[in-house]
C-alpha cells in the first residue's frame, strides 16, 4: 500500500476450475485498475497440434478440459470436417448432440451446486454445504452422475471420452443401450426441475449489466453443436468469419489471451446463449424459466444460475427425446479425407460450438496430405475476461466501504458467476517470455510463495498468421524452450502433476 | 510415503488442491458428509522425487515402494485374518 492508493486481492480464487486470483488497484479511493489474475502455466496445445494428422485433434483437445472434452472434441471434428468439404448425415449429428447434452448436464451440476450456489447460502464450500442439507448435494451429485454416464455410454467414458472421432463416432451405442438410460434421465429431469426452483429462490445482487452477448444461433433447434455466430447488436455470421470480427490479445498480467469483439467487450457463455436464443425454448422448460422470474433476456450475472438451471432442464429434455428417436447410424462414421492434392495449397476449416462456458472456436490449417500446419482454439473464458474485469470494476465501485476482506469476498464471488475454466483459458501458444528472472524475483516479493511468468508480447494475434517455427525471427519462442525456462520451479512441477492427476487435465 | 485412513478427519496434511481446487481429501470429506464413505477406507502414498526426461525411479523412491508393499501386506492380513489395526497415522 502507497500514500493514498492500496490494493486489494484475492491470491488464489477458490471454487473455480483452474489457478488465478484478482486484484484491484484502488488510487485516491476510485478503482485504477481490476485485474483477472490467470497465473496457471500455458499449456501449448495449439504448437502441440502442428505437425499432427488432421486425425488427432479430438482425441488431443479433449485433453485441454475434464469438464468440457466433449465441447473440444465437437468444435474439433467440426473444423476438421469444415476443412475437409464434409458434413456429417442427420443421425451421426443428432448422437453428437445427445453426448454434447450428457456434458452441459454435468457441468452445470458442478457449477450449480459445488461452485456456486454455496455463495447464495454462506457456506464455504459444498462439503460445508453437504453437512446441513446432504439431500440437495445428493441430489446436485446425481445429476452430475447422470451426465456423466451419458457420455460414458456413447464415449466410452465420461473425462477425455474415446469414441469420438472425425467424422462421426467408432462405434454406435445400440437402441437398447440408450433406451437403459431413460429412468436415470427421467429422474435427473425431476431433479432439474426442483433445481430451477431451489436457486430461484436465492438472494441476487441487483447488477444488471449492458452487456453485448454472442453465441450460436440455429434457425431449428436451441443451439449447441452448430450454428451461426450473432450477437445482440445484430452480428450474424459463419464460423469461418469468426477471425474478422474476433481478436485475441495478450495482456502482461494473465497467461490467458483477452478476446475483443469488433474492439469491444463482449459476453459468451448461458446468459447469452438465454438472452439470444430463449425463444426457441418450449414446454415445461419456457414455464420453469417464467415461474423462476426469467424474462427473454438475462444480463444480471449473478442470475446465471437460474440460466444454468434451465439449461440443465434443457439438457435433460433434450438429452430424452434424442434417446426416443434413435436409430443407431449405420456406418458410425463418414469418410472425411483432405481433398487436397499436392497443387492446391492448404485447406483451412473452422468450427464453433457452445460450451457449458460458451462460445468454443477452433480453427485448423492443413496441408494437402493432412498435415495440421496451424491451430487455433479460442474458449469460453478466454472471450470472458474482459467483460469480468469490467464488471468486476464496477461491481467492486459501488462496495468501497466494505471492509477488505469482505469486498475481496464479494468480488471473488462475482467471478465465480462467469464459471470460468481457467484451465481451458490458459491453453495458448503464443509466449514470450522477457526478464524472467527479474519479473519472478519481483513477484516472489509482491507475493510470496507464487510464481508467475509475464508474457510480454501485447500484439494482438492477427487471424490466419502461422507463428514460425522456430520463433527466433517473430520473437516468440518454440513451446519447449519456454517450457524448459519454467521448469526449474518445484511449484509448476507440482501444479502439472496435479493436473495429471485425479482430475484428468 | 504418507498414509491416511479415513476414521479420521483428513487435516490439512492432506489438503494437496489440484487444478479445480477439489482434491482428494474434499472428496472423503464431502463423502462423509453424505455418509457415503465405506466402513474402512485407507490410502498409501509415495511421492515422486525426480521429474526430469530420462529419470529413473530415485533410491529413496524405490525405498518407501518396499517399505509401503510390507505395511500394505501387514494391514491386508490383519483385515482378513483379524481385528482391524489401530495404528491410525493421519
Amino acid at each position: 500500500m502507497t500514500h493514498g492508493s492500496r490494493k486489494i486481492r484475492v491470491a488464489g480464487l477458490t471454487r473455480v476450475e483452474g489457478e488465478g486470483g484478482l486484484e484491484i488497484v484502488l488510487r485516491d479511493g476510485q478503482i485504477a485498475e481490476a485485474r483477472l489474475d490467470i497465473y496457471e502455466p500455458p499449456r501449448f496445445f495449439e504448437g502441440i497440434l502442428r505437425g499432427r494428422r488432421y486425425t488427432e485433434p479430438p482425441d488431443i483437445t479433449a485433453r485441454i478440459c475434464g469438464i468440457c472434452p466433449i465441447a473440444y472434441q465437437m468444435s474439433a471434428c467440426a473444423a476438421i470436417e469444415d476443412a475437409c468439404g464434409v458434413s456429417v448425415p442427420a443421425d451421426i449429428r443428432a448422437l453428437r448432440r445427445l453426448i454434447y447434452c450428457g456434458e452441459w448436464i454435468g457441468s452445470h451440476a458442478l457449477h450449480v451446486y459445488l461452485l456456486h450456489a454455496p455463495d447464495f447460502l454462506g457456506y464455504e464450500s459444498g462439503i460445508h454445504l453437504a453437512r446441513d442439507h446432504p439431500e440437495i448435494v445428493k441430489r446436485g451429485l446425481r445429476l452430475k452422475k447422470t451426465g456423466n454416464h451419458l457420455m460414458e455410454v456413447i464415449g466410452g467414458r465420461s473425462v477425455h471420452p474415446v469414441n469420438v472421432k472425425v467424422g462421426g463416432f467408432y462405434r454406435a451405442p445400440s437402441a437398447g443401450e440408450l433406451r437403459g438410460l431413460v429412468p436415470e434421465l427421467e429422474q435427473a429431469r425431476q431433479d432439474a426441475l426442483e433445481t430451477v426452483a431451489w436457486v430461484a429462490t436465492f438472494d441476487f445482487p441487483d447488477f444488471e449489466r449492458d452487456y453485448e452477448f454472442v453465441s450460436l444461433r440455429h434457425p431449428d433447434e436451441y443451439a449447441i453443436t452448430s450454428g451461426r455466430i450473432v450477437s445482440g447488436s445484430g452480428l450474424d455470421i459463419v464460423p469461418a468469419g469468426y477471425d474478422s470480427h474476433f481478436t485475441e490479445h495478450q495482456v502482461p498480467h494473465s497467461t490467458a489471451l483477452h478476446s475483443t469483439f469488433d474492439g469491444n467487450t463482449y459476453l459468451t457463455g448461458a446468459l447469452a446463449r438465454y438472452s439470444l436464443n430463449s425463444g426457441q425454448l418450449h414446454g415445461d422448460v419456457a414455464a420453469a424459466a417464467r415461474a423462476a422470474g426469467l424474462g427473454a433476456t438475462c444480463a444480471n450475472p449473478f442470475r446465471s444460475i437460474i440460466v444454468r438451471a434451465i439449461e440443465l432442464l434443457y439438457a435433460c429434455d433434450e438429452a430424452l427425446r434424442l434417446i426416443g428417436a434413435y436409430t443407431p447410424p449405420d456406418p458410425p462414421s463418414v469418410d472425411v479425407t483432405p481433398r487436397g492434392d499436392a497443387g492446391s495449397g492448404e485447406l483451412v476449416g473452422y468450427g464453433c460450438t457452445e460450451a457449458p462456458r460458451g462460445l468454443l472456436y477452433h480453427r485448423y490449417v492443413l496441408s494437402p496430405d493432412g498435415t495440421i500446419t496451424d491451430a487455433k482454439i479460442v474458449p469460453p473464458t478466454s472471450q470472458n475476461q474482459r467483460v469480468m474485469e469490467a464488471d468486476l470494476r464496477d461491481f467492486a465501485a459501488i462496495r468501497l466501504g466494505l471492509p477488505e476482506e469482505q469486498l475481496g469476498a464479494a468480488c471473488e464471488r462475482a467471478i465465480r458467476s462467469y464459471d470460468p475454466c481457467i484451465s481451458c483459458a490458459a491453453h495458448f501458444l503464443d509466449l514470450r517470455v522477457t526478464g524472467l528472472h527479474e519479473a519472478c524475483h519481483r513477484h516472489r516479493q509482491s507475493r510470496p510463495g507464487r510464481r508467475r511468468r509475464r508474457a510480454g508480447n501485447r500484439q494482438p494475434r492477427q487471424p490466419g498468421r502461422a507463428a514460425g517455427r522456430d520463433g527466433s525471427a517473430s520473437g516468440r519462442r518454440p513451446a519447449h524452450a519456454a517450457r524448459r525456462a519454467s521448469a526449474g520451479t518445484e511449484l509448476r512441477r507440482r501444479r502439472v502433476r496435479s493436473r495429471c492427476g485425479l482430475l484428468g487435465k | 510415503m504418507v498414509r491416511f485412513d479415513s476414521r479420521c478427519p483428513l487435516g490439512a496434511r492432506f489438503q494437496h488442491r489440484g487444478t479445480h481446487t477439489f482434491g482428494l481429501a474434499d472428496v472423503i470429506e464431502l463423502a462423509r458428509a453424505l455418509d457415503g464413505l465405506p466402513s474402512r477406507l485407507a490410502g498409501y502414498g509415495v511421492e515422486g522425487a525426480a521429474f526430469e526426461f530420462g529419470t529413473g525411479l530415485s533410491p529413496d523412491v524405490e525405498s518407501a515402494v518396499q517399505s509401503v508393499t510390507s505395511q500394505l501386506l501387514r494391514e491386508l492380513n490383519s483385515v482378513t485374518k483379524g481385528p482391524p489395526s489401530q495404528d491410525v497415522q493421519p
